[in-house]
């Protein structure tokens, strides 16, 4: 298992050390407790592009990667509907760059307009590049607002549409950042080879004088039990069939979460899942099919993805999925 | 920076097994390589299929056995097949070894197409082939190559009609042509015992007999220059492709400064067309410029999705960067960037056992050690500008880059 150690600043900062003796390369890695969940729903994709705009320089240093790339290392980011991820390798002997960096954008972010402004076109591209300019890009766009009608997750992370990103404003960077980009709010955890007071040094030295800004209650309404089958058709041009079925599942945290996980396993794991088994080799109905679950913090959804052979209707195979599950929840698995 | 050789052994049939047990965690991971890539058939969906269904059936194990008994032991079972080299490997946990081996060695030794399998790989994959070809950036990528290798097995396209009518013998006979003992050399890695794990290679594996019958590709060090705009209706965005073959040979000094050339101009996030298309214009999410050596030829290419309306600026702004490179001087500051950002990047190429195994895979591959990234590395830090300049005067010129824009037609 990895070892590991934490502490916390008095500003509220989490920090967890691991400590990595066999490799030269560190990784700095900070989590803000802040995702697509937490959106204003009239400006959905907000979290992510404000994940881009940390990229964007902070009060002191005006680029953020460069200085990063002149001490060997790299860095990228990840924003989900419930954190907002970044992260960043470099050569050990370089860590203290890494505190600098990410310690300087937490203090203070640069709102800049002209970064607002190039970053709402990028955004702008990658929301079509991988949600509009492909075949089935679009499914999440539809799927989870069929799933929630009032929780947030009811909107995909890039945003409801590209409209919200276009009218993002830097007022809204700004009040952003100071609810969300807190000590308290976030956690930092860094593997290195460096002795554990030296780590405590540093997360103190770079990290120990930011205030403790105002602290973020989150208050979301749960989705509400859904009571009916909810179904959507939609055409497109696409080469093949899809269907996609999502049940209501247990949060990250509930006692059933790892269940449904592993059903999802038993279901579609490799060749040897059952999916793979009977609809895909013996009965060869299904191109593609593929149980996995969302592991969202709230209560999230238990998918099922399929493509049909040619010659399969959708209403069939839904059948065939329906009998599958079926065949589940009324046998026990040997 | 400085990397532990592996212990080479060679088995009694003159395999050689290269083992780098260096791991903390009981894992190991046992990698058949194989220097026999896509090019060793006219229809590349036959070794594609060779290496996809293998592991399928054996004449000991039912189509679907061995992926429930590897599952069994928590083992994984990948395989793969670039243009030059094809590969199977197995993760196991090292308390579970000898037995996954067993299975392994049976899947070898014994294997089995059946036709059923071949069937259902075949549809699915045309199936998914049409899915790609509504992709920009999917045909981009097929038409770029079959250009820019005309006439070569590199620039072979697929069509519909190569998936008709394959054969379990077909397979067979392949698999029997090109996974075989000459071809193969052997990388372990994790925590293992070295002994053990030798004897257990050496009973199977030693006793393998087979002959090469590999044929050798000619290798393709130019190409004529095209430009091509293929129409897709309804697309929002356009993919791009430029680039052209570069005659080089591997490891030479003006390789090491076409790698350095490319990663200033592409090759990492910072780069110039990323800071000009991306953070500067936002014309793109995202721009790389990759230099590639296939072991019959060496070529570099430029490829970005862009906003449909700005695919004609984007392509000037590229062309600009191209050039750019041949009129002046990098400045120290960037160069001194870029250097130190080479010598981060190849620390992490080597973070942990399985990578520093992977790393020694694709360098002996070349007929290269270990060291050789060492060498890459002080190589890179002595390059000056005028070299730089020099190079790609000598490489670089626009002219002589050839391209392919995929995307909506109002904008061409």
């Amino acid at each position: 298992m990895i070892q590991s150690k934490k502490f916390k600043l008095s500003n509220g900062l989490r920090v967890v050390y691991h400590r990595d003796e066999s490799s030269p390369v560190a990784a700095f890695n900070m989590l803000y407790d802040v995702g697509a969940r937490d959106e204003n729903p009239n400006k959905t994709g907000f979290a992510h592009l404000f994940e881009h705009l940390m990229f964007g320089g902070s009060s002191n240093i005006p680029d953020f990667d460069g200085p990063l790339q002149m001490a060997g290392g790299q860095s990228n980011a990840f924003t989900s509907n419930d954190i907002t991820n970044y992260y960043m390798t470099l050569p050990s002997v370089n860590l203290e760059s890494a505190f600098w960096l990410e310690s300087d954008r937490l203090n203070l972010l640069d709102f800049n307009q002209n970064s607002l402004d190039v970053q709402r076109k990028v955004v702008i591209e990658e929301f079509k590049q991988r949600y509009l300019n492909q075949p089935y890009g679009d499914v999440w766009l539809l799927l989870r607002p069929l799933c929630y009608k009032i929780h947030p997750y009811k909107w995909a992370t890039i945003g409801e549409k590209i409209q919200h990103i276009e009218d993002a404003k830097i007022e809204d960077v700004r009040a952003f950042f100071f609810k969300h980009y807190t000590p308290r709010n976030s956690i930092l955890s860094i593997a290195a080879d460096l002795e554990f007071e030296k780590i405590e040094e540093l997360a103190d030295k770079w990290f120990g004088s930011i205030e403790d800004r105002s602290e973020y209650t989150r208050i979301l309404s749960p989705e509400p039990i859904q009571l009916e089958k909810r179904v959507l058709r939609v055409e497109r041009n696409v080469p093949n069939d899809a269907l996609y079925i999502a049940f209501h599942m247990d949060n990250r945290m509930g006692e059933d979460y790892h269940v449904a996980d592993l059903i999802s396993d038993i279901l579609s794991r490799g060749k040897s899942g059952r999916f793979y088994k009977k609809l895909i080799k013996d009965n060869p109905k299904f191109i593609e099919l593929s149980a996995f679950i969302m592991g969202s913090l709230d209560n999230g959804l238990f998918v099922i993805a399929g493509k049909p052979v040619k010659g399969t209707s959708l209403d069939a195979a839904y059948d065939l999925i329906r009998a599958e599950l079926d065949l589940f929840s009324s046998e026990i698995i040997g | 920076m400085s990397i532990k050789e592996p212990v080479i052994e060679s088995l009694d049939n003159g395999i050689e097994v290269a083992f780098f047990n260096l791991g903390s965690q009981d894992l190991i991971h046992v990698e058949l390589v194989f220097n026999n890539g896509l090019t060793q058939s006219e229809n590349v969906i036959i070794p594609t299929a060779v290496s996809e269904l293998f592991g399928t059936a054996s004449s000991s194990f039912k189509s679907g056995e061995i992926a429930e008994k590897l599952d069994f032991y928590g083992a994984f079972l990948e395989t793969s097949i670039n243009k030059d080299i094809a590969s199977i490997s197995i993760y196991s946990l090292t308390e579970h070894i000898d037995d996954v081996l067993v299975i392994l060695f049976d899947s070898l030794f014994n294997l089995e197409y059946p036709q059923n399998d071949i069937d259902i790989f075949l549809s699915n994959s045309l199936q998914k082939l049409k899915s790609e070809l509504e992709k920009v950036e999917y045909v981009c990528l097929k038409t770029f190559n079959q250009y820019l290798f005309k006439d070569h097995l590199y620039g072979n396209i697929i069509s519909f009609s190569d998936f008709e009518n394959i054969s379990s013998k077909q397979l067979q006979l392949y698999f029997k042509n090109y996974y075989n003992p000459q071809d193969v050399s052997v990388v372990v890695s994790g925590k293992f015992d070295n002994s053990s794990l030798y004897n257990s290679l050496n009973n199977n594996l030693g006793l393998w007999n087979g002959k090469s019958v590999k044929k050798i590709i000619p290798s393709i060090d130019k190409s004529d220059t095209f430009k091509l705009f293929v129409p897709k209706t309804n697309a929002l965005q356009s993919a791009i492709r430029i680039g052209k073959i570069i005659s080089v040979k591997y490891g030479s000094i003006d390789y090491f400064k076409l790698k350095l050339l490319n990663t200033i101009l592409g090759g990492y996030f910072g780069s110039r067309l990323m800071s000009n298309l991306r953070e500067e214009k936002g014309l793109t999410y995202g721009i790389n410029s990759s230099f590639i050596n296939y072991d019959a030829a060496s070529f570099v290419v430029i490829s970005a999705t862009v906003k449909g309306e700005s695919t004609s600026v984007a392509i000037k702004e590229i062309y600009s960067e191209i050039d750019r490179l041949s009129n002046q001087l990098v400045d120290n500051e960037e160069l001194i960037l870029v250097k130190n950002y080479i010598s981060g990047s190849l620390m992490r190429t080597v973070d942990g056992p399985f990578l520093i195994a992977e790393q020694y895979k694709l360098l002996s591959h070349k007929g290269e050690k270990l060291a050789y990234l060492e060498k890459f590395n002080a190589v890179i830090q002595e390059i000056t500008s005028e070299e730089l300049l020099q190079c790609a005067v000598k490489y670089f010129s626009v002219d002589s880059f050839s391209e392919v824009v995929v995307g909506p037609e109002s904008n061409n």
